[in-house]
């Protein structure tokens, strides 16, 4: 609230006029807000929604050739739910399908390591599944960690959580579970673009093997957690 | 002439308390697993050298061939001799076995039978309806791979619980090798102690008791072991075939009816907007007895010239809605013809395949 310089009257008497700004809390109803401020990053950037080469090329570079999607899809993949509202094309649905396909590629490869174990069946180890291991291979975590190593939540377009003085540090702003989805989604979008036998490959050349694979990263951080 | 709201607020769509009913949680599957005990190797990510700690043995292949009901089992399921009766065996020994079991359990054979068959139920509802919205995709897929549903399968396929006790067998001198055609696990009993008369002892301890199964679970996890067991002996195209027939061809459900739309103009609206169409209007197509005790109106709504649903109703306010919703549900239901799902690659990766369409995500109001 602020008052206005006093004016004087015909009369001789003084007036004051008042005018009050008011911060409504609550949302309004069919109120829209303007697009550019769910546009703004989780470092603060104003990064518009397209198939820029400078958006995707994060993406595209850990893809490479073989593996490649078409750019409006490249985009989807990059685009999590919390993005403007859910109203531009996200990953939610790759992402359902990419993690089922992870976890069946993930055992695969536990269960298809050389073994002598009695109880194995046609040469086939399937006693290490449910082993911690096992399970922290595809955890939220390793998968966020991943992402983040090989540089890819810089392309990221989510919605960063950030507590009541607008501040938010990486382990509880969402970053590793939104991460964790645009792995996932990755998996899915070469399985229903290229078909099942790229998106294994894939899997057991991007993601399991390497010095920053899976494996490798859930065999650092599994003490820690 | 009535006029769509225009107004962009959320909406989202509601699954049926009835399906809602059946998503009752698989019983933490997971954190049941993590009590297994495991000889883990020195390397960690050496998951060749794993095993289980009480150095089970597998069931004999000449053990085997003297259950009938394995054989029989084998036959009902028409699967070839390429699968071992000894795996079957393995199959139908739960992941908690009773006391004194010396066979090794299918606790692992059924996580790898359960991952398979998520993904593939998932990806066949996927590629048939790819719009439908993510909760409903769930409901679907889950009516199919739930421990209910693949319990009801076991029973199909006449799975039998073994419900002699081991003092049974004995005194009856059954041979073992009729147990192995029966599902065999430890069975769940109800907590007795805070109920239980003067004089009575129980001697189920409570490590016991938590380390039973419910039925339902038993049977689940003998359907997904046994498809495991396809996996190892006749590789991934085989299990997914057995799915496909076993799993998914013979169950239907009413996808139609799993769609509730709470505010349904709303949301179409918004989805016009996210389509770039013109946002909808509702138009009075037809009516007759305004003025009596039972009128009928029709509506339709339009998005510029293009007709996007019909409805009807005794009111105007109702057959408004109904045009949205069946507008929405002609959206939603969408299902493209001759697909390939992605799988089909995996028996050969030089199989030509035409890259499905892949929907932009549930309208957030």
């Amino acid at each position: 609230m602020f008052n206005l310089l006093p004016r004087s009257t015909a009369r001789g008497v003084t007036h004051t006029f008042i005018r009050s700004i008011s911060y409504i809390k609550t949302p309004v109803r069919g109120l829209k807000k303007a697009q550019d401020s769910a546009m703004i990053t989780a470092k603060g950037e104003l990064r518009p929604w397209s198939t820029d080469a400078a958006n995707l090329s994060g993406l595209k570079d850990f893809l490479g050739s073989e593996f490649a999607l078409p750019d409006s899809l490249a985009l989807q993949v990059l685009t999590h739910k919390s993005f403007q509202h859910g109203f531009k094309g996200y990953n939610e649905k790759l992402a359902l399908i990419g993690d089922k396909l992870l976890k069946v590629h993930i055992d695969s490869y536990a269960i298809q390591q050389e073994s002598t174990n009695v109880t194995r069946v046609n040469q086939i180890n399937f006693d290490c599944l449910g082993s911690p291991m096992n399970k922290f291979l595809s955890n939220t975590n390793v998968l966020g960690e991943f992402a983040l190593r090989h540089g890819l939540t810089d392309s990221i377009y989510w919605k960063c959580r950030l507590d009541n003085l607008g501040q938010s540090s990486p382990a509880d702003s969402g970053l590793y579970s939104v991460a964790e989805k645009t792995m996932t989604a990755i998996v899915g979008a070469i399985s229903l673009h290229h078909g099942g036998a790229k998106a294994a490959q894939f899997v057991n050349q991007k993601l399991l093997q390497g010095e920053d694979s899976l494996i490798n990263i859930a065999d650092e951080k599994y003490d820690s957690y | 002439m009535l006029r769509v709201s225009q107004r962009l607020v959320s909406s989202r769509v509601g699954v049926s308390s009835a399906v809602r009913a059946l998503s009752t949680s698989t019983a933490c599957l997971s954190f049941k697993h993590s009590q297994r005990v495991f000889n883990t190797p020195q390397n960690r990510t050496d998951f060749g050298s794993y095993s289980l700690n009480y150095n089970p043995i597998p069931i004999p292949e000449s053990e085997a061939n003297l259950s009938p009901a394995l054989h029989a089992l084998r036959s009902r399921l028409q699967l070839t001799n390429e699968y071992p009766l000894s795996t079957l065996g393995r199959a139908l020994t739960g992941s908690k076995s009773i006391d004194g079991e010396k066979y090794v359990n299918n606790a692992g054979m059924a996580q790898f039978g359960k991952n398979l068959i998520n993904y593939y139920v998932t990806e066949h509802f996927l590629v048939k309806y790819p719009r439908l919205p993510t909760k409903v995709l769930n409901e679907v897929a889950y009516a199919h791979f739930s421990e209910s549903s693949l319990s009801s399968t076991s029973t199909l396929w006449g799975i039998e619980v073994n419900n002699s006790t081991i003092i049974d067998s004995l005194i009856s001198a059954e041979s073992e090798q009729l147990r192995f055609g029966k599902l065999r696990f430890a069975k769940q009993f109800e907590d007795l102690t805070s109920q239980a008369d003067e004089g009575i002892i129980e001697l189920t301890t409570k490590d016991q008791r938590n380390r039973a199964l419910g039925e339902t679970t038993a049977r689940a996890q003998a359907v997904q072991a046994i498809i495991a067991g396809i996996y190892a002996h006749r590789g991934r195209q085989a299990a997914r075939e057995f799915i496909i027939n076993h799993l998914i061809k013979n169950k239907k459900v009413d996808i139609d009816t799993l769609l509730q739309f709470p505010q349904a103009t709303r949301e179409l609206s918004r989805l016009c907007t996210r389509e770039g169409l013109e946002s909808p209007v509702s138009r009075l197509l037809a009516e007759t007895g305004r003025n009596s005790a039972a009128p009928v109106f029709i509506v339709g709504v339009f998005s510029g010239n293009n007709k996007l649903g019909e409805g009807q109703g005794a009111s105007l306010r109702e057959a408004k809605t109904r045009a949205a919703v069946n507008a929405l549900k002609g959206w939603y239901l969408y299902s493209p013809l001759d697909v390939q799902v992605p799988s089909i690659t995996e028996a050969d990766a030089n199989t030509q395949f035409k890259s499905v369409y892949v929907d932009k995500g549930t309208v957030v109001i």
